[in-house]
């Protein structure tokens, strides 16, 4: 189930809402924390299975296996069996990345290692679970907290299940790591002024994804869908700009709705974005974009490798081994890989070579730069083939002798402009900055308000995407 | 976790607030209760529609509940469809999306351009060459094997070639101009007749009648007897000198293209043509069917969505209309609907005319041509189906 659907918002969260909120006993809290967490592992389990019947299976194993192994090591740790404990940790993390290298690189590899040798595996098309990528990452962050002593191991199994399993981040994240929720799993307070704060979060998501994501996409597929090289380069740049804004306002839109989510839950996530877009570095703007998976890749890959702390060789290796893997992360293909690359070579040159052009540049100069390489960042990112992203660079760079603009360029200008401009300022925060009311009732009227509206659009935008006219269309 | 380190973008922190704020807290609360819970409790319990007029589809219904259907998903599936259906308001918020759509500069929905003064244009759909080349070459050989007989390959352009003025600033006509021109030069053979119908609409529209519908892909019987007129030139077909009255039958009439499009509140204007001293003179026999009727015009099509199916109550694979002229000439009609309207300008000008739709005929028409003995042969296409019908290859094969 996605949160964008009729069926999650008129169905599943206000069902959901109510049995949460149900109260049984008022007096004995953690009495009415245990009924909140199995609630919220029920419905969980029921949204998972809604598009993934058999997959849920899979989850449950690897909460299971996650739960008891997780037990042992702590049991290790207060036995000081060393030995035993890293056995069991290493057969923990050999475990969870197994099964998801299973689903998501099997293809790949055999696709690659039978191009390279001539040989013949055969490639079968399994579904990728979804969310498998996140669950993945949250089970290691808690089996490697709890290995490195960071937190102790969870005692129950239903608040472990439902740190696994919970709905609002378990399709697109945010990655929680166990630790910064070990204690909320146990005690959350619910207030409506956190509830406020959830819906406010939540439909602001819903916006970003349902209004701004979903119209930008629609004008680079379209783009797209009429062969780059036929376009002008203005038409390319509107292409990359509108998929510039799709996939920010996409998965921050989805963060968003996590987020709120989660806070109408009681549960406080940790931000994922920070106006990716307003960096003044590409170092800036990792710090900004998709927080929870560079903070999981720092924690978890480029500090145990030994981070910088062993010299500049071994610095510059760890940058290229973490990239290249967050590029993997992001999709079994080449050019997430060569994109993951793009990015560690562009940090390590930040790092050891412009760090001090960057500071004496202004810093809307930085911006700009910034946002120039992380759109080329996107052509990559988004085209199915590197073949396919030089051809779109070079139209955009004009190499190939296409023209500057036609009308067609001017016709999306005309048409889309508009809402592109809106989007890119939102997300540089420009209307977070404008000058709000200073009364601060009024301020809140005016946001619920604003946000009961954006709501309302954005259910009309995603019930037209179902708009479906069966035409007798034989002319 | 300290919590007030945690903070999301932009978001104005609610804590601390006044007692009004609190107030409006709990109102807003309360309404998004009532937006979600409210709408899918309403949606239960209102009985589920079973059609939707605007779509002109089918619409989804609560789907079974079973073990079976819950293990392979499809319930899962029907209820997805079920609650985007069945959604109160569904058509309300179509319009909703396509009127905010047009306040940021949109001008297309779903593949219509929104165009001036009411005007929507469908897109014109991609040339294959490889199938040009394959249909003009059958074409030709068809007409070929006929020589000696009059023969007309009528190309109509779309609606944008002619109301070029109203597309949306920056988009040109240029494409379907383009596809008219290479359609017309691929099919060019000795003693083909091709007229210019998009210079004969141009030079009619001074005239100021509507040659187009605003809400729908097709010509207007206006149009269609601009079209006539030459035609009945070329060929010296009115020597008994009809007259031809026109009829207004419908003026709510709204197209494929505003359902395509949701873009509603145009509304176009229906005419029929009729030739003086015909009503009652033709068998029209609609073969398949095994169907006989006295009139080229089906008067209930008026009471539904379509009413441009008013003429021939749509379109069959055969019909032959039989006539009083003995004047010993007959037609051959090649077409797709656009000659639905056209068709009771010429008929009474033959004593037979057979109407040939490939789409819907799997009878080889050679077939057809062995049986009568055609004295004229037209070949009546829009640009639009011209481009990417196949089946007129498969009866010319």
């Amino acid at each position: 189930m996605v949160f964008s659907s009729s069926s999650f918002l008129f169905a599943f969260l206000p069902v959901t809402l109510v049995l949460y909120f149900l109260p049984i006993s008022l007096k004995n809290k953690k009495r009415e924390i245990g009924k909140k967490n199995l609630v919220l592992l029920v419905t969980s389990l029921v949204f998972y299975a809604w598009g993934e019947p058999v997959y849920v299976l899979l989850m449950l194993i690897s909460i299971f296996f996650n739960f008891s192994i997780g037990r042992d090591i702590f049991l290790c740790e207060r036995e000081n069996k060393k030995r035993m404990k890293l056995f069991l940790f290493t057969v923990a993390i050999v475990f969870n990345f197994f099964v998801m290298a299973y689903f998501k690189y099997y293809g790949f590899v055999a696709e690659n290692i039978n191009s390279l040798f001539g040989t013949d595996i055969q490639i079968r098309e399994l579904p990728l679970p979804v969310g498998i990528s996140f669950y993945t990452f949250q089970a290691v962050s808690y089996i490697a907290d709890v290995y490195k002593g960071k937190v102790k191991a969870q005692r129950h199994l239903i608040p472990f299940a439902c740190y696994i399993t919970m709905f609002p981040q378990l399709i697109a994240g945010p990655i929680v790591q166990y630790s910064d929720i070990e204690k909320q799993l146990k005690e959350r307070t619910v207030s409506s002024a956190l509830f406020y704060e959830g819906i406010i979060v939540f439909i602001r998501g819903l916006g970003k994804k349902v209004i701004f994501a979903n119209t930008a996409g629609k004008i680079y597929t379209d783009i797209l869908a009429e062969g780059i090289t036929e376009q002008s380069s203005l038409t390319a740049w509107i292409g990359i700009v509108a998929y510039t804004m799709q996939i920010y306002f996409d998965f921050g839109g989805y963060s968003d709705m996590a987020i709120g989510l989660g806070k109408m839950l009681g549960f406080e996530f940790r931000e994922n974005f920070n106006f990716p877009y307003r960096a003044q570095s590409i170092t800036d703007f990792w710090r900004r974009w998709h927080i929870s998976l560079s903070s999981w890749f720092r924690d978890y890959v480029y500090i145990p490798l030994g981070g910088n702390r062993k010299g500049t060789a071994r610095t510059i290796f760890n940058i290229l081994t973490v990239w290249s893997l967050t590029g993997l992360w992001h999709g079994a293909a080449w050019n997430f890989i060569v994109w993951g690359a793009f990015y560690g070579i562009l940090l390590i040159a930040e790092k050891y070579l412009l760090s001090g052009i960057i500071s004496r540049l202004p810093s809307f100069i930085n911006r700009i730069i910034t946002l120039v390489v992380v759109m080329v960042g996107w052509v990559f990112f988004s085209s199915e083939s590197l073949s396919g992203a030089t051809e779109y660079l070079s139209v955009m760079f004009n190499a190939g002798g296409a023209a500057l603009y036609d009308s067609k360029a001017l016709y999306l200008l005309a048409t889309s402009g508009f809402g592109l401009t809106v989007m890119a300022l939102s997300s540089f925060g420009f209307f977070d900055s404008l000058p709000k009311p200073k009364n601060k009732t009024v301020s809140t009227a005016a946001q619920s308000l604003f946000y009961i509206a954006v709501f309302v659009i954005s259910t009309a935008f995603l019930l037209s995407e179902t708009y479906n006219p069966f035409l007798y269309f034989r002319f | 976790m300290d919590k007030d380190s945690i903070k999301n973008e932009g978001t104005e922190t609610a804590r601390n607030i006044s007692k009004g704020g609190r107030i409006i807290i709990r109102l807003m609360i309360a309404v998004f209760i009532f937006l979600t819970l409210g709408t899918g409790i309403s949606s239960l319990a209102v009985k589920d529609k079973e059609f939707s007029e605007r779509e002109n589809r089918v619409l989804a219904q609560f789907p079974r509940l079973s073990l079976s259907s819950v293990t392979d998903g499809s319930f899962m599936e029907g209820f997805e469809s079920w609650a985007s259906d069945q959604f109160h308001l569904r058509d309300f918020a179509v319009s909703l999306k396509t009127v905010f759509e047009r306040l940021t500069g949109k001008r297309e929905e779903n593949n219509v351009y929104i165009g001036e003064n009411g005007f929507l244009f469908g897109f014109t759909p991609e040339l294959n060459d490889e199938l040009l080349a394959e249909k003009s070459k059958l074409i030709k050989a068809f007409l070929k094997e006929n020589s000696g007989k009059e023969q007309m390959f009528m190309l109509i352009p779309s609606s944008a070639s002619v109301y070029s003025e109203y597309l949306p600033k920056n988009v040109t006509s240029a494409e379907a101009d383009a596809a008219l021109k290479i359609i017309t030069n691929s099919v060019k053979c000795k003693g083909l007749a091709i007229p210019d119908v998009k210079e004969i609409l141009l030079t009619a529209k001074e005239k100021g009648n509507q040659l187009y519908y605003r809400t729908d892909h097709h010509w207007t019987t206006d149009g269609a007897y601009e079209a006539y007129l030459y035609t009945e030139k070329k060929w010296e077909l009115n020597e008994s000198d009809t007259k031809y009255d026109f009829y207004t039958v419908s003026n709510d009439f709204e197209g494929t293209l505003a359902s395509r499009s949701g873009i509603h509140g145009g509304y176009d204007t229906v005419k029929i043509c009729i030739p003086e001293k015909s009503e009652g003179t033709y068998v029209v026999n609609y073969e398949a069917e095994q169907r006989k009727e006295v009139s080229l015009f089906n008067k209930e099509k008026l009471n539904q969505k379509d009413k441009y199916e008013i003429f021939l109550g749509g379109n069959y694979g055969k019909i032959s209309i039989k006539t009083t002229a003995a004047n010993g000439k007959s037609l051959l009609l090649v077409k797709d609907s656009y000659a639905n309207c056209l068709i009771p300008m010429l008929t009474p000008h033959f004593e037979e005319v057979v109407v040939v739709d490939p789409r819907y005929m799997t009878e080889p028409l050679r077939d057809v041509t062995s049986e009568h003995s055609f004295s004229h042969i037209l070949f009546l296409y829009s640009v639009n189906t011209f481009i990417e019908d196949k089946a007129l290859c498969d009866v010319l094969s």
